[in-house]
C-alpha cells in the first residue's frame, strides 16, 4: 500500500510526456531515415545539455553564461581519453564524469561567493580562458583545429552503425532524464527550486545556500559535460568552438523557449530549437534575421516558453488541471 | 626593452583605451539609468560606422558626416526603444538581454543587406593623417584627437550629470524610478532621451573609428563582449570607473602585447576574472 | 576595369619569366620524391548513347561561409560554384545530366548542413567550407556522408595529410592549394631578399601558427643566415591592429611575414601605412594579400614597401598567362562585374574536376568517382591541376608578385615568382 502511494506520488504529466518521448524517439530509429536520426540525436544531446543547464537556471535562479566549459570539459575529456589512453568510446563517456565533477567544484569555488550578475560574468570569463586554453595548448588539444578521429569503435563496444548509436544516446537520455526526473521530486529538488524562489529563507530553515549551490552546479555541469562527450563521438572531432560563449548561452536560450520554470521546458526547448535552426538555415543569407525576429517576438509575447503559453491557454478553457507541469 | 618603445606603447594603449571608453559610454549610461544591458550597442556602433562611411563618401565633409550619423544611430535607438526596449523593462534582466540581442542580430543582417558584404572604411581627413615620430613608430593626430574626444565626452558626461537639470532629473530616475515618477518626472521620455543619448553616443563613436578600422557586417559581435567586461570590471553603472578602466585595461593589454606577445587572445578575460574574484562587485560598484 | 592591353602584356611577360626563374630553380633543386605525373583525362565521345549517368540531374551541395562578418568568402566561392554550372548546363550538361546547386551556411553548424545536404536534399557531392575547422568537421564524418567532399578554401595541411593520407578518408579531397603556399612558398620567395631580421603578426589560431612554422623553418634551411626577431599573435576578429604594430616598429626586423586575411588585413595594411611600418619594413610578406576582397578594399592605397609587398592567394585572376583563364576571367567579370576572387575559380575548378571525373567513370557511385579523381589531370583557369592519389590534394601553382599600381585601377603585380608545386608541396609520408 505505501509502496503504491509513493508510486502514485511519483507519477504526473512530466513522467507521461517524459516517457512518451522516450518511445517515440525509440521509434524513429525504425523509420531508418537518417536525417530524422540524426536531428533526433541533436535534439537527445541538446536536450541533455538544457536540462543539465536548467538546474542552474531554472532552479537555482544562476545565470550561467560559461556551460560551454562543462560542455567542451566534457567533449575533450572523451577526445583526449579515447585518443590517447584507452580507445573506447563507452570508456570515455564514463571518464568524463568525475572530470565533469572536479571542474564543476573548482568553478563552484571560484564563483557561487557571487551575486547573480557577477557571476554570469566570471563564468563567461571562465570559459573563455578555457577557449583559449585549447586554442593555446596545441601539443595537447591541436589548437584552433581541434582533434579529430574520435573512435566510435571501441574496444568494448563499436558503435559505427547509426543505429546502434542511437540507441547508445537513447540509453544516456533516457537515464539522465529520469534521474533528473527523481531528482525533482526529492527533497533536494525542492531545496534547489527554495534557491531560485526564497534564497534568504533557506539559511533560517538551516541549509547552507553556498552547499546548495554547489550540488546544483555540480549536477548541472556533470550533466552538460555528459552532452559534450556524447556530442564529441558522435561528431568524431571536436573543436574549441565548444567552449565558446555564445555555444555556451544555446541551452539558455532552449530553457527559455521551452519555459525555464517547467520541467521539460529545457527539452522542449531543444526540440524546438534544433528544428527552428535547422529550417531557418535553409533561407541561407537571412537565417540569423528570422532568429532575432523570433527571439524578439518570443520575449514579447510568449515569454514563459511554449509551455507557459499552452498553460495559460490551458487555463483559459479550464483544462488547468491536467498540465501542472511546473517543477 | 627600451624606455622609449615602453612609452610608446602605453600611449599606443592610452588610445585603444580611449576607443574602448567611447564604445563602453552609452552602454553605462543606458545601464546606469534604464538598467537595460543592451546587447545590441555594438551593433549601433557598427551602424554608425556605416552611416558615416556613407555621408562621408558623398558630402566629404567630415563633421557633417560625423553629426549626422550620430543622430541617425540614435533616432534609431530611440526607435528601437519604443518599440521593443520598453516593453522589457520590467521583466528580468534575461529577457531585456535576449531581446537586445535580437536587435542585434537583425542589425547585423540589415548592414549586410544595405551595405554589402564588403570592407568599408573611410581615409584619416588630411590634416589629422600627419603626425609625430616618436622612434620609428608615427602616431597621428586622428589618434590623438580620439584620446582627446575620449576626455571631453567624460567630462561633458559628468558635467551634465551633476551640473544640469536635465542631469539631476536623470540621476533622480537612476536612483529610484518609482519615486521620481511619483514628484512628477516624466521618466518614460528620461529614459527614451538616455536610449536616444547612448546609441548617439555610440554612433559617434563608430562614425569616430571608420577612418582608422575597417568595418563588415557583423563586426559587432567581436566589439560587444570587450565593452561589457570593461563595463563590468568597473562596477555596472559607474561612468568615472568605466572611464579609468577603460584606459587602464588599454594601457595594460597594450604594454603586454609588448613584453608576452602570447597572452593578446585571454587577457581581457583573465583581468575580468581576478578583478572579480577579488571585488565582486567590480572596482568601482557600490553593491 | 582598365588594365590595358600593355598592362597585361607585361604581366604575362613577368610571369612567363617567373616560370621560367621558378622552374630552373625546381631542377636545381628537384626532392628525391617528385611523382611523375602517369594518368590523364581520356577525351570524352559525346552523343554515345550509353554513356550516361544513372541520374538526370546531378546535385552538388555547396558550403560557404554565408553569415557575419566573413560572408564575402562564402559569395566567393557560390559565385565561382553559379559560374561553372550555368557553363556546364548551357553545354549540354554532364554526360547529358543536368547539374544543380543548393548553397548552405557552413556557419549554421556545419556536420549538421552537410548531412541535410546528403539525407535530405539527396546531394551527390559537396564543394566549397572557408573554415579549416569546418573542413575538419566534415571530414571527420564524412564516411557517414558517404559522398565526395572537395573542399575548395580551407587550408589547414591536417585534412589532406591526416584524414586522407594517415586516416585513408578517401572521400575527400581539396582544390586550393593548403597552408604550404602561406609557409614554405613565402619562404622560397623571402630567401631571395637582401633583408635578414624577419618579424611575424599571424593569427593565434592552426592557420597562422602553422604558416609561420612552416615559414621559418623552410627559410631557416634556405637561408640559415637568417633571423625571427619578433612574432605576435592577434586573436581572430582582431579590429585594431594598433599595438601589435607599435610592438613590431620597436623590434630591430627589416621584414614582416603575415598570413593575416580579409577584413583583418585590410585593417593591418592600413594602420601599419599610418604607424610608418612601410618606413621601416624594406619587404612585406601577405600570404593572402592578393585576395580579390583586400585588392578592392585598399585599390590605390595597397602600400609598396622599398623592395616590395610581397602577395599570393590560392589563384590570382593575372597568372598563369594561359587562354583558359584569360577566357573564365573574362567570363566571371561579365558574369558577376567583378575579377575572380581566388576561392571562386577553386570552387569552379573543383566542378570542373567533377565533370571530368564523372564523364571518366561513368557512374555516381563514389568509389568509382574516387578512383577517377585521383590521379585525375585537368587543365583549369589556375593552371594544370594533378589530383596527387595519396592525399587527394590539388597539385598546381600559384606565385607570388609585387604589388605595383602602374596604370590600373586595381592594383597589379610585377616580378611574379612561381616556384614548381612539386618542390615546395609538402610529400607522401609527410613526416
Amino acid at each position: 500500500m505505501y509502496m503504491l502511494r509513493r508510486l502514485r506520488a511519483l507519477i504526473d504529466g512530466n513522467i507521461i510526456a517524459l516517457l512518451l518521448l522516450i518511445g517515440l524517439l525509440g521509434l524513429i530509429s525504425f523509420t531508418g531515415h537518417r536525417f530524422y536520426m540524426y536531428i533526433a540525436t541533436l535534439i537527445m544531446i541538446f536536450g541533455i545539455f538544457a536540462m543539465g543547464y536548467n538546474i542552474l537556471f531554472g532552479y537555482a535562479g544562476l545565470l550561467s553564461f560559461g556551460h560551454g566549459l562543462f560542455f567542451g570539459v566534457g567533449a575533450y575529456s572523451v577526445a583526449l581519453f579515447t585518443l590517447n589512453v584507452y580507445r573506447d568510446p563507452l570508456v570515455g563517456v564514463l571518464f568524463s564524469i568525475p572530470i565533469a565533477l572536479l571542474t564543476s567544484i573548482i568553478v563552484g569555488i571560484l564563483t557561487l561567493k557571487h551575486g547573480r550578475v557577477y557571476f554570469a560574468i566570471l563564468t563567461l570569463a571562465l570559459s573563455m580562458i578555457f577557449w583559449s586554453a585549447l586554442i593555446k595548448l596545441r601539443w595537447l588539444t591541436g589548437g584552433s583545429d581541434g582533434l579529430v578521429g574520435i573512435p566510435k569503435r571501441g574496444v568494448l563496444v563499436d558503435l559505427s552503425a547509426p543505429t546502434v548509436f542511437y540507441y547508445f544516446t537513447l540509453v544516456f537520455f533516457a537515464a539522465i532524464m529520469l534521474g533528473l526526473y527523481m531528482l525533482n521530486k526529492s527533497r533536494y529538488g525542492l531545496l534547489l527550486r527554495a534557491l531560485g524562489t526564497n534564497e534568504d529563507r533557506l539559511p533560517f530553515l538551516g541549509y547552507s545556500t553556498f552547499t546548495l549551490r554547489m550540488i546544483a552546479l555540480t549536477i548541472s555541469g556533470v550533466v552538460s559535460a555528459l552532452a559534450g562527450a556524447l556530442y564529441a563521438v558522435f561528431y568524431s572531432v571536436v573543436t574549441p568552438d565548444v567552449a565558446y560563449w555564445t555555444f555556451g548561452a544555446e541551452p539558455l536560450v532552449m530553457s527559455l523557449i521551452g519555459g525555464s520554470s517547467y520541467f521539460l521546458g529545457p527539452l522542449v526547448g531543444a526540440i524546438i530549437f534544433v528544428s527552428l535552426t535547422t529550417t531557418v538555415a535553409r533561407f541561407a543569407e537571412y537565417w540569423m534575421l528570422l532568429l532575432g525576429a523570433a527571439l524578439i517576438a518570443m520575449i514579447l509575447f510568449f515569454r514563459g516558453g511554449l509551455l507557459g503559453f499552452l498553460e495559460s491557454l490551458a487555463g483559459r478553457f479550464k483544462l488547468g488541471v491536467y498540465l501542472r507541469w511546473r517543477f | 626593452m627600451d624606455l622609449t618603445s615602453f612609452l610608446v606603447q602605453a600611449l599606443i594603449g592610452l588610445y585603444k583605451g580611449s576607443l574602448y571608453w567611447i564604445l563602453a559610454l552609452g552602454l553605462v549610461l543606458i545601464f546606469g539609468v534604464v538598467r537595460v544591458i543592451n546587447f545590441a550597442h555594438a551593433a549601433f556602433y557598427v551602424t554608425g560606422s556605416y552611416l558615416m562611411y556613407t555621408f562621408y563618401t558623398y558630402t566629404s565633409n567630415f563633421i557633417v558626416s560625423l553629426i549626422i550619423a550620430m543622430i541617425i544611430t540614435g533616432a534609431l535607438g530611440a526607435i528601437v526603444e519604443i518599440t521593443i526596449i520598453r516593453r522589457v523593462y520590467k521583466l528580468e534582466t534575461i529577457y531585456q538581454l535576449l531581446a537586445t540581442f535580437g536587435v542585434a542580430l537583425i542589425a547585423n543582417e540589415a548592414q549586410k543587406l544595405i551595405w554589402g558584404k564588403g570592407v568599408v572604411y573611410i581615409s584619416i581627413p588630411e590634416t589629422l593623417s600627419r603626425g609625430v615620430n616618436l622612434g620609428g613608430i608615427t602616431i597621428n593626430y586622428y589618434m590623438a584627437l580620439i584620446v582627446v574626444t575620449g576626455l571631453l565626452l567624460f567630462i561633458a558626461t559628468i558635467v551634465f550629470m551633476n551640473y544640469t537639470i536635465t542631469g539631476l532629473r536623470t540621476r533622480a530616475v537612476w536612483r529610484d524610478p518609482v519615486m521620481s515618477e511619483a514628484l512628477g518626472i516624466n521618466t518614460r521620455l528620461i529614459y527614451t532621451l538616455v536610449f536616444f543619448t547612448g546609441t548617439a553616443l555610440a554612433g559617434l563613436g563608430g562614425a569616430l573609428t571608420v577612418p582608422l578600422i575597417s568595418v563588415g557586417p557583423g563586426l559587432a559581435d567581436y566589439l560587444i563582449v570587450t565593452a561589457f567586461i570593461i563595463v563590468v570590471i568597473a562596477g555596472l553603472g559607474s561612468i568615472t570607473g568605466a572611464y579609468i578602466v577603460a584606459i587602464l585595461v588599454g594601457v595594460f593589454s597594450s604594454i603586454l602585447v609588448l613584453i608576452v606577445p602570447e597572452l593578446d587572445i585571454v587577457i581581457l578575460y583573465i583581468i575580468a576574472a581576478l578583478i572579480l574574484l577579488f571585488r565582486p562587485h567590480g572596482l568601482f560598484g557600490e553593491r | 576595369m582598365s588594365v590595358d592591353r600593355r598592362d597585361f602584356i607585361k604581366i604575362l611577360g613577368a610571369g612567363a619569366a617567373g616560370l621560367v626563374v621558378g622552374a630552373v630553380l625546381g631542377w636545381a633543386t628537384k626532392p628525391s620524391e617528385v611523382q611523375e605525373i602517369t594518368r590523364t583525362v581520356t577525351v570524352t565521345t559525346p552523343g554515345v548513347v550509353e554513356r550516361r549517368l544513372p541520374k538526370a540531374t546531378v546535385k552538388i551541395g555547396v558550403l560557404g561561409i554565408r553569415s557575419g562578418l566573413w560572408s564575402t568568402y562564402g559569395e566567393f566561392i557560390e559565385q565561382g560554384a553559379r559560374l561553372a554550372t550555368e557553363e556546364i548546363n548551357a553545354r549540354g550538361g554532364i554526360l547529358g545530366s543536368r547539374v544543380e546547386l543548393v548553397f548552405r551556411d557552413e556557419q549554421a553548424d556545419v556536420v549538421k548542413q552537410a548531412r541535410e545536404l546528403v539525407d535530405v536534399e539527396n546531394v551527390d557531392f559537396i564543394v566549397g567550407i572557408d573554415s579549416s575547422g569546418n573542413a575538419l568537421r566534415v571530414g571527420g564524418i564524412v564516411d557517414e556522408l558517404g559522398k565526395i567532399v572537395i573542399v575548395t578554401h580551407a587550408a589547414t595541411h591536417r585534412l589532406t595529410e591526416e584524414l586522407v593520407f594517415k586516416e585513408g578518408k578517401k572521400l575527400i579531397f581539396r582544390s586550393s592549394v593548403p597552408v604550404y603556399q602561406d609557409g614554405i612558398l613565402a619562404a622560397y620567395i623571402a630567401k631571395d631578399l637582401p633583408v635578414r631580421k624577419w618579424a611575424g603578426i599571424n593569427g593565434d589560431y592552426e592557420f597562422g601558427r602553422v604558416s609561420w612554422e612552416l615559414f621559418t623553418k623552410t627559410l631557416k634551411t634556405l637561408r640559415p643566415d637568417v633571423e625571427f626577431v619578433t612574432a605576435h599573435w592577434p586573436k581572430f576578429g582582431t579590429e585594431d591592429f594598433t599595438p601589435f604594430i607599435s610592438a613590431l616598429l620597436a623590434s630591430d626586423a627589416e621584414a614582416l611575414h603575415t598570413s593575416i586575411w580579409a577584413i583583418e588585413l585590410v585593417t593591418l595594411q592600413r594602420q601599419l601605412t599610418a604607424m610608418g611600418g612601410y618606413k621601416k619594413f624594406k619587404a612585406v610578406i601577405s600570404t593572402l594579400g592578393y585576395s580579390m576582397d583586400v585588392v578592392y578594399a585598399l585599390g590605390a592605397g595597397y602600400p609598396t614597401a622599398e623592395l616590395g609587398t610581397w602577395v599570393s592567394a590560392r589563384y590570382m585572376w593575372l597568372y598563369p598567362p594561359t587562354k583558359i583563364n584569360r577566357e573564365f576571367v573574362d567570363r566571371f567579370k561579365a558574369r558577376w562585374g567583378r575579377l575572380p576572387a581566388y576561392s571562386a575559380e577553386t570552387t569552379y575548378s573543383a566542378i570542373y574536376m567533377l565533370k571530368a571525373a564523372l564523364e571518366n567513370a561513368v557512374s555516381l557511385d563514389p568509389d568509382a568517382v574516387v578512383k577517377a579523381l585521383e590521379g585525375l589531370v585537368i587543365l583549369t583557369p589556375a593552371g594544370v591541376r594533378w589530383i596527387r592519389p595519396e592525399d587527394h590534394q590539388a597539385v598546381y601553382e600559384t606565385p607570388y608578385g609585387r604589388i605595383t599600381h602602374k596604370g590600373a585601377e586595381v592594383p597589379l603585380l610585377e616580378d611574379l615568382k612561381a616556384v614548381p608545386a612539386m618542390l615546395y608541396y609538402r610529400h607522401p609520408p609527410f613526416t
